[in-house]
Formats: C-alpha cells, structure tokens, sequence
C-alpha cells in the first residue's frame, strides 16, 4: 500500500515536471517565433494596415505587392548572384586547403610543427577588424577594390577549418597511412585516395559552417565593394533598408526574400546543417 | 654500390617528405601570411605612426605610443568599450545560460516536439543577420512595433527603445540573444544527448532526484562543451556590429556604439587610421586574452 502511494507521488512529480518542460519550451518558441511571424505577416500587408493601431497579428486583406515592388526596386537577383560568386569559390577553397593543412598538422612529424599549429589556431582569435585596415590598403594598391576577388581570396583561408580538419584527422588511425606509405603510395595519393573520403562528414560539416558564414560576411564586403552593381545580399539589404526606412511592408517583404535562399537549403540539408554546427563542438 | 643506392634513396625519402609537407602547407601558408599575419604586424607598425588619408602613402611620423594614449583619453572609446562589455555579458550569459536550459528541456519531451523547436529556434542562427536587424528594428518602433503593443496588456511602455538612452542597448542585445540562443541549443543538445548513462543509473540508485542529477552529473560532464561554447561566444559577441550599424548606427547618442563599429567610423568615415589600428589592436589583445585565461583557468576537462 505504501509502495503504490510513493509511486503514486513519483509519478505525479514527473508529471509535473514534464508539463513544467512543455511551458518552458513553449516560452522559448514564442521567442523564436514571434519575429518570424511578424515579418511574414507585415510583408503580406498593404501599408495603411502595416501603420495602424493597434497592431494587425496577420493581415486583414492579403497582398503579394510588396515581393513584386521590392523586386522591381532593388537589384536582389544581381546581389544574390554576386553573394554566390563569392561564396561558392570561398568555401570550396577553404574547406580544400584546410583539409590539406589538417593532413599535415595530424599525420607528419617535422621540425616546428606544433609552434606553427599554434600560430594558425591563434587568427581564430583574430578579429576581422584587425585584419581589415592593412587589407583594405593591399586592396587599392592593388586596384582590386570593388572586384570579385577582393571578396574572395583573402578570405581562403581559417585558422578555426584548419583547427576542426586537424582535430578529424587525428581520429583516424596512423597505421592505416604507414601501411599505404609503405605500399609505395605517394602523399598525394594517400591524401587524396585515402584521407579525404574517410573524412567526408567533417567536410560536409565544414562547408555548411563556411557557407553560413560567408553567406552572412557583412563587414569586409561594406568596406571593399563600393558599387552598386557588386553588392553582394548583405549589403543589398542595408541599402536596401537606408533608403525605405518607413515602408516597412517593403523592409519586411525584402527580409524575407533574403532569408528564402538558404532557408529552402537548410530545409533540405537540415540534417547536416545541424550536425555541422555539433560536429565543430563536440569533438573539442 | 649499396651504399650509394640506400644514400639516394634517403635523400629521395627526404626530398619527398619535405616537398609533400610543403604541397600541403604552403599554399595555405601563403593565404594566411598575407591576410592573417601580415595585417597584424601591419596593423601594429600602424598604430604607432601619424598619419591619414591625405598623405596615405608619403609622410608618416613615427609616434610610439601616441595613439594609444590619445585613444585611451577619447570619451567615446571608452564608451564603446564599456557598451561591448555590457553587450558580451549579456548575450553570451543569456545564451550559454538559456541554450542550456531549453537544450535540457528538450531531453524531456517527445521527438517530434524537439526536432520542430529545434529548427524553428535555429532559424535565426542562419537567418541573414542583416535581415534579422531590420525586423528587430521594425519590432522596436515606437507607434507600430510589435513590443510596445505586447507590453501595453501589462500597462508598460509605449518606449522608444531604439531611440532611447537607456533602453536602445538592451534592445540590441536582446536581438543578439534571440539570434544565438539556436546555435547555443543545438551545441547543448548534441552534447547531452552523448552523455554516458551509467552514471545517472548510478544516482537513480542513490536516489537522487532530476535537479541533483542535473547539477552534480550533467554539469560537470558538459563543461568541456561548455568552455568552447563561451569562448566561441565571446569572441563573437566582443566584435559585434552588423546589427547595431542596421539598427541604431550607435546612437541615440553613442548609447550602443561598439568597439568595431567606432574603429570602423574612425579609419573608414574619418579616415584616421592610426587611432583606428591602435584600437584594433586594443580589441585583438583583449579577445586574446580572454581566450587564453578562460583556457588556462578553466579549461582542464573534468575526465570521468
């Protein structure tokens, strides 16, 4: 009798506790949510609602204007074309030449290794403000400013994809390349037949994390891009926002425009998204 | 015969290895000194020399320290450095404090439930952070913002937050929590879910209930994942400024001016670039500094 009353009691605590979980959960969802909400909402309004008040939580009369005004007004094709140029080059670039340094940081012994690892690992801390000034001044000696290039190349390269490839590669055993070297495989080979498809997931994993990151890079391209015509999305949104900054069935119509592109991506690539931002996480 | 042979073949070995080491490390090598260690030892060379735009390439002064001193006795710098400070505590507080807590939540519920919460919170992690300042914005206005409106069913406000002295830094850090706070969860979540379970059948045993379990294991189990996730943060958070440019541009006054939005005014708006580099530098030591310490302090991972 008294066992089933403290069960009783047991269970009635974890209940509690679970409903505990769910309004806490629901609290941080609202959070999330709200603003997502809102935005969707405003851009499908027609201005007099989007200025009335009180506030409409979703639109009285529906309109798709807004996507079609924003559209027409600002160049949002030519800056998402411009961000994929950049990207693109950029995270294949990276990914490639990290995992070539990884390679070497985890499975060659040579004089100097761990100071030179350690000099990499420290631009992690290495603020883009720092680097910016002497970049930008490299950029207009070399009349690249304004150019593709200037958005892509002195970006090939991060200590933290150097970091997360090097700490991959040391899971992976060393008798398995002693063998191959043995073998009579050249380093390149092993390299490219051996190591690289045994650490797929973590490139995977790496090119999201570059992809977001790059699909994001605000403060290098609003320094180094000048014209119009080269703005990448980012940029185009600032803009964008400086000139209509009362219409704001437009800001928010342009806002989900811009999030559209990689959120069809992330609905499709979910899995390795999330398990892109881990995978640099854990293996810490 | 055989000994020139095993020479050759040594030097061959060696010809190899060496040439491999550098086919692997050297065309990243090259990007990295030219963008990554170059700029600082260039940045250094500049904080210490007088000059600006006008005479960008010519006449530049040596003056030691004299930019230091001057950006130490600028009113604004330290501002913007007291408002990063305030800005990092927060974000990273809030969102190390609260990823945690609705990481731990999460365990709890059915998985549907959890995969649903955990992309509609990560969102705004790969939202365009640009974007995500305008709705903000937007949400902040004094007339039609969203909030005013929420608050008034509990008789606050209306504010003009971004607008206002007081309230336009909380505003932007409480947009930095709500576009963090996923990225946070989703580090947490993947750790908690890896933890060892023999350990909480051991405090089942014992008796222990969730909270102690959650404190005295789950805790001290995560610090290692902890520790990456606060450094990560800080390091994010203490060069803020893509949103505060879309949102306040600083103001109203220089209520929520940032460290990397006041260099970015002085060397690329004013064009004194000495001030500018020895306030980058001022940045990278401090960041530098946090990270070491928090490593060296707390980092030992607690092994089980």
């Amino acid at each position: 009798m008294k066992s089933s009353w403290s069960t009783d009691r047991a269970g009635m605590t974890r209940k509690i506790a679970s409903i505990g979980a769910y309004i806490g959960i629901s609290l941080f969802f609202l959070f999330a949510m709200v603003p997502l909400w809102w935005v969707v909402m405003t851009s499908l309004k027609f201005p007099q609602e989007v200025l009335q008040y009180p506030p409409t939580l979703y639109p009285h009369s529906l309109t798709f204007s807004n996507y079609e005004v924003v559209w027409n007004r600002a160049p949002l094709g030519r800056f998402m074309l411009n961000s994929l140029i950049q990207t693109g080059p950029t995270v294949v670039t990276t990914v490639f030449l990290a995992a070539m340094m990884g390679y070497a940081f985890s499975k060659h012994r040579f004089f100097g290794r761990d100071f030179l690892f350690l000099v990499v690992l420290s631009s992690m801390m290495l603020p883009v403000i720092v680097r910016i000034i002497p970049m930008y001044l490299m950029m207009s000696d070399w009349k690249w400013v304004n150019t593709y290039q200037a958005l892509i190349i002195p970006e090939l390269t991060t200590g933290f994809q150097v970091f997360m490839m090097r700490q991959f590669m040391q899971t992976i055993p060393d008798e398995l390349i002693e063998a191959a070297r043995i073998d009579g495989a050249s380093e390149p080979r092993i390299f490219f037949t051996l190591m690289l498809p045994l650490v797929t997931p973590a490139i995977a994993a790496m090119v999201i994390f570059r992809f977001m990151y790059m699909w994001n890079y605000f403060l290098w391209p609003l320094i180094v891009i000048q014209n119009m015509d080269m703005r990448t999305l980012p940029l185009g949104v600032a803009l964008f926002q400086a000139r209509y900054t009362v219409s704001y069935q437009l800001l928010m119509a342009c806002s989900v425009i811009s999030i559209l592109p990689i959120l069809v991506v992330f609905m499709f690539l979910q899995r390795h998204f999330i398990r892109g931002v881990t995978l640099t996480g854990i293996k810490v | 015969m055989f000994v020139s042979k095993s020479r050759l073949r040594r030097w061959w070995t060696w010809r190899q290895r060496w040439g491999s080491l550098l086919l692997f490390l050297g065309p990243g090598l090259v990007f990295f000194s030219l963008f990554h260690f170059y700029p600082v030892g260039q940045n250094i060379y500049l904080s210490c020399v007088q000059w600006n735009i006008l005479s960008l390439r010519k006449a530049k002064t040596f003056v030691g320290f004299a930019n230091y001193v001057y950006i130490f006795k600028d009113p604004v710098f330290i501002k913007t450095v007291i408002n990063t400070i305030v800005f990092s505590v927060w974000t990273v507080g809030a969102t190390v404090v609260f990823g945690l807590i609705l990481a731990t939540l999460l365990l709890r519920v059915c998985p549907w439930i959890r995969t649903t919460v955990r992309t509609v919170v990560f969102v705004p992690v790969i939202a365009l952070t640009v974007a995500s300042a305008v709705v903000w914005k937007f949400m902040f206005q004094i007339n039609f913002g969203l909030i005013n409106y929420l608050l008034s069913f509990i008789g606050l406000g209306p504010y003009a937050w971004l607008n206002d002295f007081v309230l336009a830094l909380p505003a932007v850090i409480i947009m930095g929590i709500w576009r963090d706070i996923g990225f946070t969860m989703v580090l947490f979540l993947a750790a908690l879910l890896q933890l060892p379970q023999q350990y909480y059948e051991a405090a089942d045993i014992d008796g222990a209930n969730d909270a102690q379990k959650w404190w005295h294991i789950t805790l001290p189990l995560i610090r290692p994942i902890t520790m990456f996730v606060v450094v990560i943060q800080i390091i994010k958070s203490f060069q803020v400024f893509t949103q505060v440019f879309v949102m306040t541009r600083g103001g109203p006054g220089d209520a929520t001016r940032t460290i990397v939005q006041y260099i970015y005014e002085t060397g690329f708006v004013y064009w004194n670039m000495g001030a500018a580099s020895a306030m980058s530098i001022f940045l990278f030591g401090v960041v530098l500094f946090m990270t070491v310490f928090q490593f060296k302090y707390f980092g030992e991972a607690i092994r089980y």
